[in-house]
């Protein structure tokens, strides 16, 4: 896994979005449409597994894609990969529907369904290239001890800040940090071939 | 603070603000430490920025119901047409040519008897009958243009409204998120200030994060005369020392957050005074609130 190799087959992909974000920059709305076609699984797989309910969820997607509609424009290929830019807005989004509270209280219930949800998608445009991205990120994440996990994962979906997570897990802040460190240079080093390709 | 090499410290604060996990007064002086310039620090975010933007591909894709595509067709439309109709005021009116031709045929020096004139008659015809068109097209496209208008003007309004609404409500999220960041610390310390002479229906409240240094204040306070400003001081048996300016919005409602150095000695209080515009050294009255700490 991590392979150079693997890099050269994903770049092209990253070049289709690229693409498309530019004709959605000119106003073109079939290009939106196309974008959304090819990324809103991954979008709405992220924004489900953050808001936890998949209302919530579609709704958090629609912002997503108006987002992107909106700020096309912006987008700056020298400053990161197409489909980590709008899954930064995904999770960015999700985020902020979470901590607008509204639905805390059906996360923990719909997290099950959410297994449900995943076996009963087909999916068509989930190509190997995707499949072999979640592969080694998720290898990566594998990899890592499951103290540094607990902490990445409950900033990245959860949104805390390291004093929450600090008082989630009932850990000191320092303890907390050093987890974060570590856990995201081990990440570093290990998906550091797919980085050099975006 | 600038360094050569990454140190743990760097490290640490980058791989904490790729992942948004820093508080907002952190995330702003790594910000700060970046504008000044640390290549070190800069690689290693821009790394972990990279590492946070691949995250999201380890969940596993699901598809959204099929009507989220519609609605998301939908909504661009509606956003399409908002943009395109500005431009319905510079559609080409169809005068040009005609005036244009006139004075090219009859500057014509070959034809000397009638047929000038009868050129000259059939382009005023032709001209009546381009204007007659013209000013039929020009008139409806008019009554199409002020119809487009006056739905433009209430989608605008409509628009300026929910913008209105949106930037209140996450002015009121963000302050939230704040207020309650605070009050999870454990040293969490709440002040009350009460209104004084001025405005005896002031009031502002502080949220102390005591071990971190942070303090979130929220006041309530009339509209501050034109030139003048209202002050934040925090009272220690050595010093008033100010804490920084609070605007209040429209309707009277101010809001800061700070972090101030833990070196400030035991506070006494804290009080809200009106100054003149960019503030004063030391507080030079009237206090609008004030509590003991």
């Amino acid at each position: 896994m991590g392979s150079p190799q693997d890099s050269r087959e994903i770049k092209p992909r990253d070049q289709d979005w690229a693409a498309l974000i530019k004709r959605v920059a000119d106003g073109d709305q079939s290009a939106l449409t196309e974008l959304y076609d090819s990324t809103s699984r991954l979008v709405f797989g992220l924004v489900l597994r953050v808001v936890g309910d998949r209302a919530t969820a579609e709704e958090v997607v629609l912002d997503v894609y108006t987002q992107v509609w909106r700020q096309a424009a912006t987008y700056d290929t020298k400053r990161g990969a197409p489909l980590a830019w709008i899954m930064t807005i995904a999770r960015t989004r999700g985020i902020d529907r979470l901590r607008s509270g509204k639905h805390e209280f059906q996360k923990k219930e719909s997290l099950d369904s959410i297994g449900e949800a995943r076996s009963a998608t087909a999916s068509p445009e989930d190509n190997t290239v995707m499949s072999e991205r979640r592969t080694l990120v998720r290898s990566a994440l594998d990899l890592l001890s499951a103290e540094q996990r607990e902490v990445i994962e409950l900033a990245y979906y959860s949104g805390l800040s390291h004093s929450e997570i600090a008082l989630k897990l009932n850990q000191p802040l320092g303890t907390v940090k050093t987890r974060t460190r570590l856990g995201m240079m081990k990440l570093r080093d290990t998906l550091r071939p797919m980085l050099e390709a975006g | 603070m600038k360094h050569e090499c990454i140190t743990k410290e760097g490290q640490e604060l980058a791989a904490l603000y790729a992942l948004g996990a820093l508080s907002q007064f952190e995330a702003r002086a790594f910000d700060a430490h970046l504008r000044e310039g640390c290549p070190a620090c800069d690689f290693e975010l821009k790394q972990f920025d990279e590492v946070v933007g691949l995250l999201g591909a380890a969940v596993e894709p699901v598809a959204p119901s099929g009507y989220v595509r519609d609605l998301l067709a939908m909504r661009i439309q509606r956003e399409g047409s908002e943009q395109l109709a500005p431009t319905a005021s510079v559609i080409p009116f169809p005068e040009q040519p005609v005036i244009s031709q006139a004075p090219a045929t009859a500057s014509s020096p070959v034809v000397r008897s009638w047929l000038p004139w009868a050129v000259a008659a059939a382009f005023l015809l032709a001209f009546v009958f381009s204007f007659t068109a013209w000013r039929t097209s020009h008139n409806a496209m008019q009554a199409q243009l002020d119809q487009n208008r006056d739905s433009t003007s209430v989608v605008l309004d409509e628009n300026a409204d929910l913008k209105e609404q949106l930037r209140k409500e996450s002015a009121a999220s963000a302050e939230l998120a704040q207020i309650n960041s605070v009050l999870s610390a454990p040293s969490a310390r709440v002040l009350q200030l009460e209104g004084q002479e001025p405005a005896p229906g002031s009031s502002a409240t502080i949220y102390w994060d005591v071990q971190g240094n942070r303090w979130v204040v929220t006041a309530d306070l009339p509209p501050a005369p034109e030139g003048r400003v209202y002050q934040l001081w925090f009272v220690t048996p050595e010093a008033k020392i100010s804490a920084g300016l609070i605007q209040p919005d429209p309707a009277g409602h101010g809001f800061i957050a700070l972090q101030f150095p833990s070196d400030i000695g035991p506070l006494a209080a804290a009080a809200i005074t009106l100054e003149p515009e960019g503030g004063s050294e030391q507080p030079t009255m009237p206090i609008y609130v004030v509590g003991n700490a």
